[in-house]
């Protein structure tokens, strides 16, 4: 968790000394490849899978949904969903499952004669203990939004005996916080104690807002995604970091993208 | 070729048994003035019309038939001096030469005799020119050695402000740099702003590019051999000065008179002084630091000793709740011994240290992260000096190393971290060299040898086996083996040849061939096109194995007008195998199984470098101009295609001029034009989630626009200064005089405006030129008593 952040610092003094400007990039001729977003959990809910398009690099607007695909989701002890299209490219399964940890699911898709399939099983998970909220004083002398100077307080327990990774995503009254899509949140447990305690989130609350986390549980490879997706997003033209390149798939068949399979657990709190 | 070699190296040593009724005349040649040796002066036998150059530690040796002669001993910006000797029996000379027997003596560009560049054997090796060093323009008035090897024919850079640096297309880490034989893993101040080597304590300083001797090894490309100062043995002396950036204070002197001398040289940056007091930096701080220090001992001539140590840091500190830093500390004790006048030997010591720390003082997440790699050294070469027609070289060098990638400790009770450690790597490395300088004739003479290198990475450690050692995404370990203190995990070997040939086709005029086969057995572990200073290095083990390259240069080398001008033109080929690259977005930081990140390929790059310098008359400097190539082929990057290297510049124009317009004035320019560095671009996107993903078609497939800069500077020696024993000197200077937006990275994010609002639905991107410095005054201050 730490090895991206302190890259940053040493980049961010360096190029505080540069100055930048926007310049046109005309990268040509763009592949067209299947873009695949799903994700199935441990709660008893209509699993949701994502089937886009990826797009020019000057592209606006949301990519287009592909419809029409056919999406199915087994496991490893002989359960099938299928899963309907509810919106354009948005797939549901079409009763609400859960999944469940230590099991291994595959998702198979298939549209136009091309056939895409990806494996992946629900690792196990540490739990939020809870959540408490403190004003961050620094930020009460100067804050960035009026009146948004309350920080997040984690506690968390981190089973040891298991290899654990972990995705976090935080929410403010509901909206999802990650800085318009430049922070992922992710992190495995080679250096963590069993307890975490009083760990600050990167969000700042006012009062009255309800603060959400989500926590859930990754594989290696979807630890190796997020990552590779952070390193995508942040990088600085590989000076300092490495060389841009593609984000790692578990698509097989050409698709991009990730099926994630992930335990989750969240807490809300009410900033008071 | 090796069984040639060595018949040629017998052939040798057994004509010069034969020989009869001769004697050895032997010893240094030093400054007059302070008694520094002066390396690689000339000592030219009129009545033989032969000769010789002092070796690197000043010291010559010629063996002739006995009789009378004329001595012609010079060094260039210093007085020539005639000796007349009868040589019956073995005869020691020491010679002190006077400065100057030139207009402007202190313009001394570098130290050599005047046509060197076109007798001595070596090609692909260029002596810097501290004294101009410090007259030409620098970034901050700071001058450093590095930038100046940037611009040299056959060097790129990955742009201003780093001080990494590419020779003939190799990677960054295949440089072997040496300070007083210590080697110093990171150059780089303030992420590469400036290099650790403070100019003040520099005595010279070289880059071999090819044609490396037998005596090196252990890096493919390039050897910066980096030699301070002795100390003055006859009176104290100081120097020092002010810039924008550091302060630096030297003191020089005897201990023992002509017997025995010191200098300590300090400098350090002084913005963190100003920093401290202001408020809204919260205590975030920058800072570095060089402590150079040596002690020289000539208790008779027989025998020299010389202890040498550097220790230098960058400490910075983020307003009280981060802290950084990182160093090299190196010793070295040397030992010259002459044996007799035949047999001259250096015996050397040798630590090398480089660490740093990273630390996070938060309560919830403090950590402190340590790594460093350690080794120590000893090397004994011997030279002999058979006849005047051969001097043979031979000697063994073995190290210790030990690599300590990282430990992760938590630094108070309330952090999520635990104790953490990666296995530290060991390893034993060893060099057997022997290697001839053999005049064949007046137009032909040779340099040859062969190295033998042996590598033992060494226990205690635990080799893991993988199901698919090159799958870093699924990390599936098959099995393991655990090894014992110094148990040998696996063992490599090399024979290195390396041959030099020079052919003098007229008195000004030669041409040169060499040819060298390099081993590296350790790894720098960055992926980044500039090493950082949190980049640890590892051993050749059994999932990464030594890199190999050859490397072919042929050159044609001619003086003008008296020796004013050297010109040369140098073609070179290399290839090099099992160069050390990373899989995309490896985790190069704190990965149990960095072994599976490791991809090596091949490289190969070619070129022709022209270079011409002015070395004598008030105008003096270089310019050249190189044309190369970089490829590199490395399965599993690139989608196994090959690509060119982050380093390859197709054209490279430089120019570094001074000018002493009076006894006070001088001007300085350099002017560098080089192409544009390659870069990946994307060539789409795609959404997940919120976050608007780079979608790229393939590695370096663009290039950032061409580079091109003019500083200027001028150096005014005070009026007084002749009279005085206290001078001061003043140097102004622009860098980037016509203030050129220079290309240095171009990064991608979503489409914004200037604070940072999202412009839009958040799913535009744009794409981001930065560049570094505009134009900058600069000025300093120095002063020498």
């Amino acid at each position: 968790m730490k090895n991206q952040s302190i890259l940053y610092i040493g980049c961010l003094v360096f190029l505080s000394l540069a100055c930048e400007k926007t310049i046109p990039l005309d990268p040509g001729q763009t592949p067209e490849l299947y873009v695949v977003e799903g994700l199935i959990t441990n709660e008893n809910i209509r699993q949701q899978i994502k089937v886009s398009r990826s797009q020019g690099f000057n592209d606006a607007g949301v990519s287009a949904g592909v419809s029409d695909a056919q999406v199915v989701v087994t496991d490893d002890q002989g359960f099938m969903m299928e899963f309907t299209e509810a919106q354009p490219g948005v797939y549901k399964s079409k009763e609400a499952f859960a999944g469940e940890i230590g099991r291994t699911y595959t998702l198979t898709i298939e549209h136009n004669q091309e056939l895409f399939t990806a494996s992946e099983m629900m690792n196990t998970m540490g739990t939020i203990d809870t959540l408490l909220t403190q004003i961050d004083p620094e930020e009460e002398a100067d804050p960035d939004e009026d009146g948004r100077f309350f920080d997040i307080l984690v506690f968390m327990t981190e089973p040891q005996e298991t290899e654990n990774f972990y995705l976090v995503k935080f929410y403010r009254n509901g909206q999802l916080e990650n800085f318009d899509g430049e922070d992922v949140y992710v992190f495995d447990d080679v250096a963590i104690g069993e307890n975490l305690s009083a760990l600050p989130g990167p969000v700042y609350y006012a009062e009255g807002d309800i603060a959400g986390m989500e926590l859930y549980s990754l594989s290696r490879k979807a630890f190796r995604f997020y990552s590779d997706l952070n390193a995508n997003i942040n990088n600085d033209g590989g000076m300092f970091s490495s060389q841009p390149a593609n984000v790692s798939t578990n698509l097989e068949g050409g698709a991009i993208g990730y099926f994630q399979v992930s335990a989750l657990d969240k807490k809300e709190v009410t900033i008071q | 070729m090796k069984r040639l070699l060595l018949c040629t190296l017998l052939l040798g040593v057994l004509g010069s048994t034969y020989a009869q009724n001769k004697a050895t005349l032997s010893g240094y040649v030093r400054n007059a003035a302070d008694g520094e040796v002066l390396l690689f002066a000339n000592v030219f036998v009129q009545e033989l019309q032969t000769g010789t150059t002092t070796n690197h530690y000043g010291f010559y040796s010629l063996t002739l038939p006995e009789g009378k002669y004329t001595l012609s001993i010079s060094y260039l910006g210093y007085q020539s001096i005639e000796k007349r000797i009868t040589l019956n029996g073995d005869t020691e000379l020491n010679v002190d030469l006077q400065e100057g027997g030139q207009v402007l003596q202190e313009v001394v560009v570098s130290g050599k005799a005047e046509d060197e560049a076109v007798t001595e054997v070596a090609m692909s090796r260029i002596d810097l020119p501290i004294q101009q060093i410090k007259k030409l323009p620098a970034l901050f008035g700071e001058p450093d050695v590095i930038k100046t090897i940037q611009v040299l024919p056959g060097v790129t850079s990955a742009g201003e402000g780093t001080s990494a640096y590419f020779v003939r297309g190799g990677s960054a880490d295949q440089n072997l740099v040496l300070i007083d034989e210590a080697p110093v893993y990171d150059v780089s101040h303030l992420f590469g702003l400036f290099s650790v080597f403070n100019s003040d304590i520099i005595k010279s300083a070289e880059l071999y590019k090819g044609g490396i001797p037998a005596k090196y090894g252990g890096r493919l490309s390039s050897l910066l051999e980096v030699t301070t100062k002795d100390g003055n043995d006859k009176k104290i002396e100081g120097a020092g000065g002010i810039g924008l950036m550091a302060a630096r204070l030297s003191l020089e002197g005897p201990i023992q008179k002509e017997k025995a001398s010191f200098i300590v040289s300090g400098r350090r940056s002084y913005a963190d002084l100003i920093m401290k007091e202001i408020d809204d930096l919260d205590g975030t701080t920058v800072s570095f630091y060089d402590l150079n220090a040596k002690v020289n001992w000539r208790p008779n001539n027989k025998n020299r000793f010389f202890i040498s140590a550097y220790d230098g840091r960058d400490i910075w500190k983020f307003s009280d709740d981060f802290k950084m830093g990182w160093g090299n500390t190196t010793a070295t004790f040397r030992w010259n011994h002459l044996f007799n006048e035949k047999l001259f030997s250096n015996t050397t010591l040798v630590y090398s240290d480089f660490d740093y720390r990273l630390e996070d003082l938060d309560v919830a997440d403090g950590f402190v992260w340590d790594a460093n790699q350690r080794e120590m050294s000893i090397k004994e070469d011997l030279t002999y000096f058979a006849n005047p027609n051969l001097t043979l070289q031979m000697g063994y060098q073995g190290i210790y190393r030990r690599f300590s990638p990282g430990t992760i400790s938590p630094n108070n009770e309330g952090s999520i971290f635990k104790e953490t450690q990666l296995q530290k790597l060991g390893a034993l490395d060893h060099g057997l060299y022997l290697g001839a300088e053999h005049k064949v004739n007046d137009r032909l003479s040779l340099q040859y040898g062969v190295r033998f290198s042996i590598f033992q990475n060494i226990g205690k450690g635990t080799i893991y086996e993988y199901e698919d050692r090159t799958d870093n995404v699924e990390v599936v370990v098959k099995d393991s083996t655990v090894y014992g203190s110094f148990e040998n995990i696996k063992v490599f070997s090399n024979l290195e040849p390396r041959f030099n040939a020079r052919y003098r086709l007229t008195p000004s005029s030669s041409v040169k061939f060499s040819y060298q086969r390099m081993a590296q057995y350790i790894h720098l572990i960055s992926n980044s096109t500039v090493p950082i200073p949190f980049n640890t290095w590892a051993p050749s083990s059994p999932y990464l194995d030594p890199q190999l390259a050859d490397q072919v240069a042929l050159g044609y080398f001619q003086n003008f007008k008296n020796n004013t001008f050297e010109f040369s033109a140098e073609a070179f080929y290399k290839q090099a195998e099992n160069v050390t690259e990373f899989a995309d977005h490896a985790n190069v930081f704190f990965n149990k199984h960095l072994a599976t990140e490791f991809r090596q390929g091949d490289s190969e790059s070619y070129g022709l470098e022209l270079f011409v310098r002015k070395v004598k008359g008030p105008l003096q400097g270089f310019a050249s101009y190189t044309l190369s190539k970089a490829v590199m082929d490395v399965p599993g990057i690139n989608g196994d295609q090959e690509f060119v290297a982050n380093h390859d510049r197709r054209h490279n124009l430089n120019l570094a001029l001074t000018y002493a317009l009076s006894d006070q004035w001088d001007v300085g320019t350099n002017f560098t034009f080089s192409s544009g560095r390659p870069i990946t671009l994307p060539t789409g996107k795609f959404q997940f989630d919120n976050y608007q993903v780079d979608y790229f078609s393939g590695r370096n497939g663009y290039r950032l626009p061409d580079f091109h800069r003019l500083d200027l500077s001028v150096t005014y020696n005070s009026r007084k200064n002749k009279d005085r024993k206290f001078k001061r000197s003043m140097t102004a200077g622009i860098y980037n005089a016509y203030n050129r937006q220079n290309p240095y990275t171009i990064y991608t994010r979503k489409k914004q405006d200037d604070d940072g609002n999202i412009i839009g639905d958040g799913t535009e991107k744009e794409a981001r030129l930065v560049y570094l410095f505009g134009i900058m005054p600069y000025f300093s201050w120095n002063f020498s008593f």
